[in-house]
C-alpha cells in the first residue's frame, strides 16, 4: 500500500501525499510549481487556457488535458509537460515563431494552451491541413484573434517527422493507494477484488473516473467529495476489446478510444463523438462515466441504448448484467445498490453491425455546433420489410428525465408507405411521450420542434424523402 | 561594441507563457487573498451577516462590509454605486469581502458567509422598467431642423427590435494586487484600461491622496472596454484591504463571478417607423431607443449617446426624430463594450435596410447603394459634415471583388431547389465609426521619451496593452520617425509614475492619441540632436567638449537632416550613428529625455443643440457575408466574409488585419450563439463558457478575407493612420442581416438579436 502519488512534471518527480492530492493540476503547477504560462479560464474544461500534456503509463504519445479539471490524486504515474518545457523544442520554438509573424498571439491568454493542443497534434500529424488544426483546437477559445491568424500560423508550420517529446523512463508504481489526511481520503486498488471490498465497506465512497464530470462539480459547486475510489489503477491491457461477440468497454475506454475504434467501421458513430466535447476532454473523458453520469443530455447514451448495450455490474456479492435501458431509473437515479460498481459495459458486435448497415442516424443539436451539450440528441433505426415500414426505435435525450427509449411498430403506426403521413404518425407518436423542460439552452417548444424535424431529417438523410418537407 | 540583447516582441513572450498578468505575479510571504461575497438576491436588503461558520476557519484574516469605509460609493462620471453594497441592486452585488490566507480558502470562505435579506421585486427588463417609469437618465433626442413633409407614394415600416447584451468574455478574468508601504504608499497592480481611474477611485476608498497611490500595469489578457470602469471597483476593494491589513492583498475573479457581477454590452430596444420612397430613398426616421443601462450610470450616457451617433451608419437620412433614454433595471450595471453602443445603433440601420429590400422586392444592397453617403448628402444627423468620404467606392470595390451580382444569382438558384436542406442568405453592410471619445477631456494623452548614451530608446505612454497591439504600434511609428530598427526602442509598462492624469485606453484611440504624444516629445529631443549633429558638422571633434560652441540647426538644413538606418545623416557627408551622437549629447550635457502632452483639436459637440463636430475623423469598411441554414435544425454556417477596409495608411497591417477578423468573430457572436439569460430571480444562468457560446474555432467563416482601402487622406490623424479597435465589430451585424435574407423575414415588425438557432428555427416554422 502507497500513501503518495507520484508524477513527472517537465522531467522533474513530484511525490505528493496527503491533502494536496486533492487539488487541481492547474493550482499545483501555478502556486506551488510557479510554472504561471498555465492559465485558468474557465475551470470547466471549455476554454483550453489550462491545457498541458499528459503522458499516460501505456502510451507513446503525450496528450493535451486540461489541467484544471485533473485532480492530482488521477494523475498517478503520469508525465506532464508545459507549455514552459515545452517552449524548449525547437520544433516547437518553430511553431511559436511563426505564431509571432502571424499575429496569432493577441493578449496571449490564450496561447500557451494552443501551444500546448497543437505540440499533441505534431505528435501525429507532420504539416496538419486546416481541417485536423480546427479538430484539434475546438476546446481552445480565443476571443482577440478571430482564430484565422492562429490557422494560417499552425498551417504553415511543417515538420519532416511528427514531433518527439522528451519522456522520462521509470518504473511504475504498481502498488495500491492509499492516502490519507484527516477527513480526505483517496483509494486506487490494483484489483476489482479490492475494489469491492472496499465500496462494502464504505459504501459512501464517491467513485471517480477521469473527472472531465466530476472536476468540474468540485470545481463549481465548491463541494468536496472527501473519500474517493478510482479504478483507473486496476491493470487492464487493454481499453476496449471485442469479446465472445461484444464489445467490451472497460472503465479505462475514453470516448477517444472508441472514436478512433469507430472510425473506419462505424462512421455514424465517430461523426457523432467528433462533435462530442474536445479532444482535450475527449482524451480524459471514459464511456462509463458518461453512462454512469446518467445525464438525460449524455451524447453516448441514445447510441449506447439503440445498439442494446448491456451493463456489468460489480460487488462483494458476484456479477450481473442489466440492460442499459434498465439501468436507468429517473433523474439521475440508477438500478445500482451503493455496494456495486460498473464494471464494463457491452455492446453486442451483431447489433452494431446490423445499424451499420441499416437504416440508421445519430444527431446532435445544440447552440454552438461544436463543445457545447445538446439541446437535444437523437438515435433513430428503422427496420422495413418488403420496403415498407416495419418497425422504428428512436433514442432521445434532452427531452425528459433519462434518454427516452421508443420502438413504434405495425401496432403504432398504420400506415406503410414512406411519405408524409409516416413521418407524422412517427413523430406525434414522439411527441405525445416526451416532455421536454424550458431551460437556457432552449424552450420545451424548440426541443419539440427539433425532434419533430430530426425525424424528418432522419427520412430526408436515409433518402426515403426527396423534399425537405 | 559588444552583442547587445535586444527588446523582444511581446508576442513571443505570450506563446511562451512568460508575460506576467496580475495574477502570475510571485506572491510575497504572508500575501492575504481576497474574495467577495455576493447578494443572493436582486433588490432588497442586507439586514445582517452571520460569520459564525467563518471566523473559526483557520485560513480566515478579516471580514470587510459597508461598515468599514466612510465614503461608501463611486463611478466612474458619477458616485452612484456603493463599493459595499446595503441596498442591493442586482443579484451578485458585491456586499461583503473576505480575506484569507490562501486562493481556494478565500472563495471557500466568501461563500459560507451567511446573510440575511429583506427582499423586494426586482425589474428585469428594458420593458418592464418602461412600465414603471425607472430610468437613469431624462430623453435626449436629435431632431432633423427640417420636418419631413408627407408624400403619399413613401412607405412607412414599422417595428420593434430587441438586441441582447453582450459578456466581454476577456480571458483575464479582472484582478488587482495591492501592495501596501512606507510613506502610506499604495502600489496598484491591476488588470485596468484606465490606471488614472484606478487611481481615483482607489484614492476615494482609502482617502490617500492620488500622489500616493501608483498604478502599475504590464499587459492584458483581454478587455475590450470591460476594464474600463469595471476594474476600479475591484482595486479599490483591494486597496481598502491593503491599507486596513497593512499587508500585499490580491483580488482574482474567478469566471462565474466576473460573468455574473461585472457590466456587460447594453441590451437595447428600439422602437421605430421609417418612411422610405418607393425606390427605397431614406427620408424620415423615427426611434424611440431604450438601452439596458442595469443598477447605475457608469458610463450608460456616452454609450446611449454614441448609439445615437451611429443609428445613421453609412447612410443618409434627411429627416429624423432620434430619442434616446437609459432604463433602470435590476441587473450588473452594463458598461464599456467594444463599439460602446455604436454597434446597437448601427445594427439597427442595417437591419431596417434589409427589411426596406425585402418590402419593396429589392436586392438590400440597391438601396443600401442610394442611401449611402455621398456627394452632397454628407451631413449627419448631429450636424458633422463626413469628409474624405469614400463610402460609395467601398461598397462598389467589393461588389465586385465578391462578385456580388452573380453569388446573388447563384443563391436565388440554390433557395429554390426544393430538394435541398440548405437556406442561403448574403448580406453587404458596412461600417462609418466616428473616432473621438465624446467626453471631449479625455482626448488627451502624454508621452516619456528617454533616449540613453548606448543609442537605444524608452518609451511610455499612457496606453495600456491589451493584445490590440498598441505598444507595437507606437513603438513602429518611433522607428520610423527616428529611423531606428525597433529593437531599439523598449516600451516601459503602464505606470502612473512615469505618465499621469492619462484617458483610458478605449474608443480606439489608444494609438493615435499616445503615439502622437510620442511624437511631441521625440520631435523636442530631436531638435537638439539636430542641433548637435550641425554643429559636429560645422566643427572639429575635439571642439566639440566644448559646449560653448554647439549651434543652433538653421531651418533650411533642419529639412536635410535625416534619421536612418541608427544614423544621422544629411549634411554634407556627415554620418555619424545614433548611439556615437546620443553619447556626445550625453558628454554635453545636452538633454536626452523628454515628455510630450497631445490633444485632439477641432472636436466639439453643443449639448443644447445637439449639433457639432464631435469625431476627428472616420474608419470606415463594408463587408460582404454569406450564410446558410440548416431547415430541419436552424444551426447556420458562415460561409464567406469579405472585408473591405478604409484605415488611411495602416500603422501595421497585421495588427489591424487581426483586429478587423477578431472584431467581426465577436460580433459574429454577439448576433448569433451568445445569449444573456436570467432566472426570474436575477440569477444570470448563462454565466460561464459551458453555458454562454463565444465562437470557437469551427465557427469562423469558411473563406475569410481582409482587404484594405487605400486612402492617403486622412491627415487629421497620426501617419495618416485610422483606428481600428471598434469600427470593424460593426461589420458582424452582416452575419444577422444575411441570416434575415436566407429566412426572408423581413415582413415581420418584431425581430430580436441574436439568431440562435431556437431564433431561427421559430421563423422558419
Ligand atoms: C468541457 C466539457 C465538455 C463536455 N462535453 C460533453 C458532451 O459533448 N457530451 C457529453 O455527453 N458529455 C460531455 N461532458 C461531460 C463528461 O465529459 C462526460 O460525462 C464524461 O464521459 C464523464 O467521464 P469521466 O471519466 O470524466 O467521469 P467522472 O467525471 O470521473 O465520473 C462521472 C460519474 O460517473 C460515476 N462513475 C464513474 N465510473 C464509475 C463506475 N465504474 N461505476 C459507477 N459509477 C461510476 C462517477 O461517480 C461520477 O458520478 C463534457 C464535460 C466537459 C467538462
Ligand atoms: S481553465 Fe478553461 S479549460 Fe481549464
Ligand atoms: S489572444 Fe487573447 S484570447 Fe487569444
Amino acid at each position: 500500500m502507497q500513501n503518495s502519488i507520484t508524477l513527472w512534471i517537465n522531467q522533474e518527480k513530484h511525490q505528493i501525499s496527503g491533502r494536496d492530492i486533492f487539488k487541481p493540476l492547474s493550482s499545483y503547477l501555478r502556486e506551488d510549481c510557479q510554472l504561471t504560462g498555465t492559465k485558468v479560464v474557465c475551470g470547466e474544461g471549455d476554454c483550453g487556457a489550462c491545457s498541458v500534456l499528459m503522458k499516460d503509463e501505456c502510451s507513446e504519445q503525450y496528450m493535451a488535458i486540461n489541467s484544471c479539471i485533473a485532480y492530482l490524486y488521477g494523475l498517478h504515474n503520469k508525465q506532464i509537460v508545459t507549455v514552459e518545457h515545452l517552449s524548449l523544442n525547437p520544433d516547437i520554438q518553430k511553431l511559436q515563431k511563426n505564431f509571432v509573424n502571424c499575429g496569432a498571439s493577441q493578449c496571449g491568454y490564450c496561447t500557451p494552451g494552443i501551444i500546448c493542443t497543437l505540440a499533441d497534434l505534431y505528435q501525429k500529424k507532420t504539416s496538419p491541413k486546416s481541417k485536423h488544426i480546427k479538430n484539434a483546437l475546438t476546446g481552445n477559445l480565443c476571443r482577440c484573434t478571430g482564430y484565422e491568424s492562429i490557422l494560417e500560423a499552425a498551417t504553415k508550420t511543417k515538420f519532416k517527422q511528427p514531433l518527439r517529446l522528451e519522456t522520462v523512463s521509470h518504473d511504475l508504481e504498481k502498488e495500491s493507494l492509499d492516502v490519507v489526511d484527516n477527513q480526505y481520503h483517496f483509494h486506487a486498488p490494483q484489483s476489482w477484488r479490492e475494489a469491492i471490498e472496499l465500496k462494502k465497506n464504505h459504501p459512501e465512497l464517491k467513485i471517480v473516473a477521469n473527472l472531465t464530470d466530476l472536476g468540474v462539480v468540485l470545481n463549481k459547486l465548491k463541494v468536496s467529495h472527501y473519500h474517493i475510489l478510482s479504478l483507473q489503477n486496476i491493470e487492464t491491457t487493454q481499453h476496449l476489446f471485442e469479446h465472445e461477440g461484444n464489445l467490451v468497454i472497460t472503465p479505462a475506454a475514453t470516448i477517444h478510444d472508441v472514436e478512433e475504434y469507430c472510425e473506419n467501421i462505424y462512421p455514424e458513430v465517430s461523426e457523432l463523438l467528433r462533435i462530442f466535447a474536445s479532444p482535450q476532454i475527449k482524451n480524459r473523458a471514459t464511456i462509463i462515466g458518461n453512462v454512469a453520469n446518467g445525464s438525460p443530455i449524455g451524447d453516448t447514451i441514445p447510441f449506447l441504448l439503440m445498439a442494446k448495450t448491456q451493463v456489468k455490474l460489480i460487488s462483494s456479492q458476484g456479477e450481473r448484467i442489466i440492460a442499459l435501458e434498465d439501468f436507468y431509473i429517473d433523474y439521475k437515479k440508477f438500478n445500482l445498490r451503493p455496494d456495486e460498481l460498473i464494471k464494463c459495459l457491452l455492446i453486442p458486435l451483431e447489433t452494431l453491425n446490423e445499424l451499420s448497415k441499416g437504416h440508421f442516424r445519430l444527431y446532435k443539436v445544440s447552440k454552438r455546433k461544436d463543445l457545447d451539450i445538446s439541446a437535444v440528441t437523437l438515435a433513430m433505426s428503422l427496420a422495413l420489410k418488403n420496403n415498407q415500414f416495419q418497425q422504428a426505435h428512436l433514442c432521445v435525450g434532452g427531452v425528459g428525465p433519462v434518454v427516452m427509449n421508443f420502438i413504434f411498430d405495425s401496432n403504432d403506426i398504420s400506415e406503410k408507405n414512406f411519405g408524409k403521413q409516416l413521418i407524422k404518425e412517427i413523430s406525434d407518436k414522439t411527441l405525445e411521450k416526451i416532455a421536454p423542460m424550458s431551460d437556457h439552452r432552449g424552450s420545451a417548444k424548440y426541443r419539440n420542434k427539433l425532434v419533430e424535424n430530426l425525424i424528418k431529417k432522419f427520412f430526408y438523410d436515409e433518402k426515403f424523402v426527396q423534399e425537405v418537407l | 561594441m559588444k552583442k547587445k540583447i535586444f527588446a523582444d516582441e511581446f508576442s513571443s513572450s505570450h506563446t511562451q507563457g512568460k508575460t506576467i498578468y496580475v495574477d502570475d505575479i510571485a506572491p510575497v510571504v504572508g500575501e492575504v487573498h481576497l474574495y467577495p461575497v455576493l447578494s443572493t438576491i436582486a433588490k432588497g436588503k442586507v439586514a445582517d451577516f452571520d460569520l459564525t461558520q467563518v471566523e473559526t476557519d483557520p485560513n480566515f484574516i478579516n471580514f470587510f462590509s459597508a461598515k468599514d469605509i466612510k465614503d461608501n460609493a463611486w463611478g466612474p462620471m458619477i458616485a452612484d454605486q456603493p463599493f459595499f453594497a446595503n441596498k442591493i441592486q442586482y443579484y451578485g452585488e458585491i456586499i461583503g469581502l473576505i480575506a484569507a490566507k490562501t486562493p481556494a480558502s478565500s472563495r471557500q470562505l466568501a461563500k459560507k458567509v451567511k446573510v440575511e435579506y429583506q427582499e423586494a421585486k426586482p425589474i428585469l427588463s428594458i420593458q418592464e422598467a418602461i412600465k414603471k417609469k425607472s430610468f437613469l437618465c431624462d430623453t435626449i433626442s436629435f431632431i432633423s431642423p427640417k420636418k419631413y413633409k408627407n408624400n403619399i407614394d413613401d412607405v412607412g415600416i414599422v417595428g420593434e427590435f430587441h438586441i441582447g447584451g453582450q459578456e466581454h468574455f476577456y480571458l483575464e478574468t479582472q484582478a488587482a494586487r495591492v501592495t501596501y508601504s512606507e510613506g502610506n504608499h499604495l502600489k496598484i497592480e491591476s488588470s485596468t484600461q484606465h490606471p488614472t481611474e484606478v487611481q481615483h477611485i482607489c484614492s476615494k476608498m482609502t482617502n490617500i491622496p492620488y500622489s500616493q497611490i501608483t498604478v502599475e500595469v504590464n499587459k492584458l489578457g483581454g478587455g475590450f472596454g470591460g476594464k474600463e470602469s469595471q476594474a476600479s471597483h475591484i482595486a479599490a476593494l483591494c486597496a481598502l484591504a491593503s491599507v486596513k491589513l497593512q499587508k500585499t492583498c490580491r483580488l482574482i475573479l474567478d469566471r462565474d463571478e466576473d460573468f455574473q457581477i461585472t457590466g456587460k454590452r447594453h441590451p437595447f430596444y428600439h422602437k421605430y417607423k421609417i418612411i422610405v420612397s418607393p425606390a427605397g430613398q431614406i427620408r424620415h426616421l423615427k426611434v424611440d431607443m431604450y438601452s439596458d443601462g442595469g443598477a447605475y450610470l457608469d458610463l450608460s450616457l456616452p454609450i446611449l449617446q454614441r448609439g445615437m451617433f451611429h443609428v445613421d451608419n453609412c447612410y443618409y437620412i434627411p429627416h429624423y426624430e432620434i430619442n434616446g433614454r437609459i432604463a433602470k433595471t435590476n441587473k450588473v450595471s452594463n458598461t464599456a463594450f467594444r463599439g460602446f453602443g455604436g454597434p446597437q445603433g448601427a445594427a439597427l440601420i442595417e437591419m431596417l435596410m434589409e427589411r426596406i429590400g425585402q418590402h419593396l422586392e429589392l436586392d438590400p444592397y440597391q438601396v443600401r447603394q442610394i442611401n449611402l453617403y455621398q456627394k452632397n448628402k454628407l451631413t449627419t444627423p448631429y450636424g458633422q459634415k463626413i469628409k474624405h468620404n469614400f463610402l460609395p467606392e467601398i461598397f462598389s470595390d467589393l461588389a465586385k471583388k465578391s462578385a456580388y451580382q452573380s453569388q446573388r444569382k447563384k443563391i436565388k438558384k440554390l433557395n429554390s431547389d426544393p430538394t435541398s436542406e440548405w437556406l442561403y442568405g448574403m448580406s453587404m453592410t458596412g461600417t462609418k465609426f466616428g473616432i473621438s471619445f465624446t467626453a471631449k477631456f479625455l482626448n488627451q494623452g502624454n508621452a516619456l521619451i528617454n533616449i540613453l548614451p548606448d543609442g537605444t530608446m524608452q518609451a511610455s505612454t499612457g496606453a495600456i496593452e491589451m493584445g490590440q497591439g498598441v505598444s507595437h504600434k507606437i513603438r513602429k511609428i518611433l522607428s520610423d520617425y527616428w529611423g531606428l530598427t525597433p529593437e531599439r526602442i523598449f516600451m516601459l509598462k503602464t505606470n502612473t509614475e512615469k505618465n499621469a492624469n492619462t484617458s483610458a485606453t478605449a474608443a480606439s484611440s489608444g494609438t493615435d492619441i499616445n503615439a502622437s504624444a510620442a511624437l511631441i516629445a521625440s520631435e523636442k529631443i530631436k531638435n537638439r540632436l539636430m542641433d548637435l549633429y550641425y554643429s559636429v558638422s560645422l566643427l572639429r571633434k575635439k571642439e566639440l567638449m566644448d559646449e560653448s560652441k554647439l549651434k543652433k540647426c538653421p531651418k533650411d538644413k533642419v529639412k536635410k537632416i535625416k534619421f536612418a538606418n541608427n544614423t544621422v545623416q544629411g549634411l554634407g557627408k556627415l554620418v555619424i550613428s545614433f548611439q556615437e551622437l546620443t553619447s556626445m549629447a550625453y558628454m554635453n550635457r545636452v538633454s536626452l529625455c523628454d515628455y510630450g502632452h497631445y490633444k485632439t483639436e477641432k472636436i466639439w459637440f453643443d449639448d443644447k443643440t445637439k449639433r457639432g463636430n464631435p469625431f476627428l475623423y472616420y474608419s470606415t469598411g463594408a463587408v460582404n457575408t454569406v450564410v446558410k441554414i440548416n431547415k430541419f435544425t436552424g444551426e447556420i454556417k458562415v460561409q464567406e466574409a469579405k472585408i473591405l477596409m478604409d484605415l488611411g495608411r495602416p500603422v501595421d497591417e497585421k495588427i489591424d488585419r487581426g483586429q478587423i477578423m477578431g472584431a467581426y468573430i465577436q460580433a459574429q457572436g454577439w448576433v448569433t450563439t451568445e445569449e444573456l439569460i436570467h432566472r426570474p430571480d436575477g440569477f444570470l444562468a448563462t454565466h460561464s463558457p459551458t453555458t454562454y457560446k463565444i465562437p470557437n474555432i469551427q465557427d469562423i467563416p469558411r473563406k475569410f478575407s481582409v482587404d484594405f482601402f487605400p486612402n492617403e487622406t486622412n491627415t487629421a490623424n497620426v501617419a495618416k493612420s485610422k483606428a481600428v479597435g471598434e469600427p470593424p465589430f460593426l461589420l458582424g451585424t452582416s452575419v444577422y442581416t444575411a441570416i434575415m435574407d436566407a429566412l426572408h423575414c423581413g415582413k415581420k415588425n418584431e425581430l430580436s438579436l441574436p439568431f440562435t438557432g431556437e431564433n431561427i428555427l421559430d421563423h422558419l416554422s
